[in-house]
This record gives structure tokens, sequence and C-alpha cells, in this order.
């Protein structure tokens, strides 16, 4: 090859260098800057991570609070019984009690109760055996009931025994010859307390039959 | 011979010059020949949940995801890292490997702590996904899902829907905190409080659970098998604010009996800082603004600003630990509180004994 070709040859690959080398630059230090912003929040992430983590007065005071009502409550099951009034011909009152131990108390609980065909809810009132009942649903053939403890600031009320859980007002839609029959679905009721099930099964009753 | 030598010495020069060139390009050169290979098919999903991010550090929740065409299921994915991204939104990157990319999609996404949705476009989801429509393409898919808020509180062990037994277990562990897995702090942040009752009591409120998918012969996870027409109270109950008002600190000085005629109230006017030490909890900080007190003296002499310190400081040395089980107690060193009184002759009603209430502002 002849020198002057080299030269050019040579020239050529100097350019191309120096160019690549310009836009590498760049792109280096793009992917600095980006690495660098993600060290900062990782290293932002781990000094939170070191720090206890944010609990409020009223946090510690409700856990307080907390810690002493269950320690204080009588361990035993509960379970749910039922009542009925007759309203008129084709129209009842069924009161759910909350049973067990005056002194014990439960978390949460769910309800569920299956209507036969031939009944429907016409109204559905909750009792005062759980402080709140986020959860109130009715369809056609199911009625679905959830008492939850409130907690408000550093208040904490449970729910306790010996009360009413729920008031139903059914009607018949259907005229049988059988009694209509409202029964308790026993794998989606529960009554809970730190996250035991707590429900007597023995005692819990299977179902109500509306003469 | 002089020319063969400069040959030799340009040739060499360009040689190395190339080798140089190489070692800069070489990252470059392996990015754009292995890329094409490595990467496949990938969906980038964005998804919001329920719930405040911005102050947690790193929250991210493992995802199961399900690819249904209008057959039934596609493919499966668990165990998939769910995680928050600069804008408090959060990120979900699905290898989709070899999947039909011919066949329309939808995807049922479900995280842990929260119950799922199926999306069959990036507007159609729970009951109005009737039939996959989600187009896949070669390499890279973005679906933008955020419009929706994934609902919380389906704890461990999942079972598709927030039951009684969820908000249990989250009331039984109250208070805990931990550097790792907690099923019950549904945030993540690290400690199990009212937050995550709240978030929890939401959805139970909303009677959430997953959502029912209809394809063929597909089913997702199962559905609580309630709801029509639902009577929902939601009632939140938000709980917690870290809001405050003041817990006052009167003390239990007997009432001064009218027949002492120099029997009065002192009035006294708060400011300042208080400090409480809170154990694992850290050090409290609360400001004291203008707090207004009182309580009952028999003269005047006893009305002044160094008793009414020592009772501010008898009271909230009582109330603190009787609050917290012992676990906060009063900085006295820190705390430092300034007090101008105020006497008013006569009868005098005793100020309420405080609450356990944390009312005050932070510091």
């Amino acid at each position: 090859m002849s020198s002057k070709k080299l030269a050019y040859f040579f020239l050529f690959f100097l350019a191309f260098y120096l160019i690549s080398l310009i836009a590498l630059k760049e792109y280096y230090e793009k992917k600095l800057a980006k690495l660098s912003a993600e060290k900062k929040t990782l290293q932002e992430d781990l000094k939170r991570q070191s720090q206890p983590p944010n609990v409020s007065l009223n946090d510690i005071f409700l856990l307080a609070k907390k810690n002493k009502l269950v320690n204080q409550a009588k361990k035993g099951q509960m379970y749910f019984s039922a009542k009925t009034n007759k309203l008129g011909k084709d129209e009842w009152l069924v009161i759910i009690m909350l049973e067990g131990d005056p002194e014990s108390i439960a978390d949460a609980s769910d309800l569920r109760l299956d209507l036969d065909g031939s009944i429907e809810t016409a109204d559905l009132t909750t009792g005062d055996a759980f402080p709140l009942y986020p959860r109130k649903v009715t369809s056609n053939n199911a009625v679905l009931i959830t008492g939850i403890t409130s907690i408000n600031k550093s208040n904490i009320t449970f729910g306790s025994a010996g009360k009413t859980f729920v008031t139903l007002k059914v009607k018949k839609t259907q005229v049988l010859k059988v009694p209509a029959k409202i029964s308790i679905d026993p794998k989606e009721t529960a009554i809970y307390l730190n996250a035991e099930n707590i429900l007597d099964q023995t005692k819990n009753f299977k179902e109500i039959l509306l003469y | 011979m002089i020319q063969k030598r400069q040959t030799q010495i340009w040739f060499l020069f360009i040689l190395i010059l190339m080798i140089m060139l190489l070692s800069f390009f070489q990252q470059t050169i392996r990015r754009f020949l292995l890329k094409s290979r490595a990467e496949g098919n990938e969906l980038t999903v964005k998804l919001k949940l329920q719930g405040h991010f911005e102050q947690i550090q790193i929250p991210s929740y493992k995802t199961k995801v399900v690819l249904y065409t209008s057959e039934g299921k596609a493919k499966e994915l668990s165990d998939q890292q769910l995680t928050k991204d600069a804008e408090n939104f959060f990120k979900l990157l699905v290898s989709l490997g070899d999947l039909d990319l011919a066949k329309l999609y939808a995807v049922f996404i479900k995280p842990d702590k929260y119950v799922g949705k199926i999306f069959c476009s990036s507007n159609q989801t729970g009951a109005d996904c009737k039939s996959p429509a989600i187009i896949l393409k070669p390499r890279q898919n973005n679906l933008d899902l955020s419009q929706f808020t994934f609902l919380s509180g389906d704890l461990q062990v999942q079972d598709g829907k927030v039951s009684a037994f969820d908000l249990s277990k989250i009331i039984k562990d109250l208070g805990k905190i931990t550097n790792d897995y907690l099923e019950s702090d549904v945030n993540g942040d690290r400690v199990v409080d009212t937050v995550d009752y709240s978030l929890a009591l939401y959805s139970l409120g909303q009677n959430a659970g997953d959502d029912v998918v209809n394809f063929a012969s597909a089913s997702a996870s199962p559905t609580p098998s309630q709801t029509i027409s639902p009577t929902p109270d939601l009632t939140v109950t938000p709980t917690h604010s870290s809001q405050l008002t003041p817990t006052p600190t009167s003390p239990t000085t007997p009432t001064p009996t009218q027949s002492q005629s120099q029997a009065g109230t002192c009035n006294s006017t708060l400011n300042g800082k208080i400090y409480v030490n809170a154990g694992v909890f850290g050090q409290k900080c609360r400001v004291l603004d203008n707090e207004q007190h009182h309580y009952c003296v028999i003269n005047q002499s006893e009305c002044n600003a160094t008793s009414c310190l020592a009772k501010f400081k008898e009271t909230a040395k009582q109330i603190l630990p009787a609050c917290s089980n012992g676990l906060a107690t009063l900085d006295e060193q820190k705390t430092q509180v300034d007090c101008q009184t105020q006497f008013s002759q006569g009868a005098c009603t005793p100020e309420p004994t405080p609450g356990c209430e944390d009312n005050r502002p932070a510091c």
C-alpha cells in the first residue's frame, strides 16, 4: 500500500476514533449520572430502613390498650343463637345474638345465612355485638354480615358476647306447605380472636325454621 | 527498503488503533449483538395499588400473573416482582417467553396482600372484561392499567377475598414492626398499624374479591360467592390521624374547699416541646403551642411557673407509661416547656383526667 493511501487510511481511522470517543464519552456520562441518581435513591432508602418505622404515640397507646383488653378478656368460644318473632302472616323478625362468656371478646366475625327460595330479606339492622359492621350484603338467597373491632386513634373496641349481632326482617315470597328455612353457612361463618376461629360449632345454631 | 519499513510502521500503528477502538466499542457491540437474542418478548405493566407509598422505602410485592386467551389459560407466572416506580405507581415486568403473539390476551394480576383483577384491555376490567383483547407484539409491550386501583386486604393464605379473618390478622399483629416480610403489613412500611387496618377495612366494606374469569374453561382464583344487591354500608373509620389534640395534663390535685378563701384556680399557658422516649419506636417530639390548662390551688403562692411545670411533668410521667404499658416515658432532660400562670380566686373545678390520646402536633 502506498504511503499516501496509508495516510488517508490513518486519517480516516483517526477521525472515526475521535468521533466515537466523543459519542462514547457522552453515553457513559449519561449512564454515570443515571447510576449516581440510582445510588442516591438506594442510599436514602437504606437510611430510611435503618431508622425506626414511623409509629405515632396514638399507635403506641392503641397497642397498649389492645394488649390490655386481650389479656384481661376471658379466653373462650362464642357462637350465634337465633330467635324469631312472627310479625304477620308471612313476615318474621329474626334476631341473631352473639353468645358466649360475658367477659370474652372477639375482634372480627363473618356470618353467612342462606335463605331458601321462598323467603327474602326485607330489612337488616345490625346490632351492638360489634361496634362496626363494614359489610352487609344481601341477595335473593344469602345474607353476609361482617362485624369488626373498631379503632379510632388510640381507642379500640372489641366485639362482645351477650348482644345482638343482627336483626333481619324476612318475608315470604312463595307460599309453600313446608316451613321456610334459613340456614347458616358453616364454611363462611366464623368468629375470630387473634386470627383464631373461636366459633363453637356445637352450640352454634344450624338453621331457623319459619312457620 | 525504507518504504517497506514505513509501510510496516503504518500498518502496526493502524492495528494498534483498531485494537484500541474495539476495546472502547466492545460493550456497545455486546449490547447490540446480544440484545435481540436475550431480551425476548416482554410485557411491562403499570399498576396502581391502594395505599400511600411516598414515604415507604422500596415496597415490592410478589405477584401472580396469568395470561388468558378465549380458549382458556395460556401462561401462568408466579412470584413476579411488582416494584414501586418514581411516580409512586407500581411496575411489573413479565417475560412472555414463547407465547403465541398472534392471539388476543387477557391478563389476570394478583399481587400479594391484594385482590386480583382481570384485564381484557387497558380500560376493561372486572365484569366489563368479557373477551380478551390485548394485542402483544414482539419485544417490548407496555400496558398502563393505572386508572384502576387494586384493593388490599387479601392476606396469606390468599383466598381471593377480604374477610373477617384478614382483619383479625391485622388486629392481632397491630404494633408489630419488622425489617422482613410480615403478611399483615399491607402497605410495606415495616409496621402493622391503623393504616393497614384502614386499608383492609375499606376493601372489606367494598366486599372486595378476585375478579371472576369467564373465558372458556378458565377460572381464576375463587371469588366470594356473595353479593348481588349489596347493601354496603361502607364505613371506613379511618381511625388514625396522626393529627392530634393535646392530651391535657391535669394533675389529680384535690379540689380546694370553698371555705378556704384564698383557694382558687391556677390557669396556665404552656409553650415549648415535649420529648417522649418510645422504646423501639424511637423518640417522639410534640409541640405545645399556647396550651391552656388549669389546676386547683389552695392559695395564690402555689400558682407559679415552677409548680406549674412540676405538675405538668408529674402528669406526663404518670400518663405516658400508663397509656403505653410502660413503653413510652418522658425525656425530662430534653423537654423544654415554659409555663405562664394566672391565678383566679374562687371555686375551682379540676381539669378532667386526660385520656390516652396524642393530639399535639409533631415538632
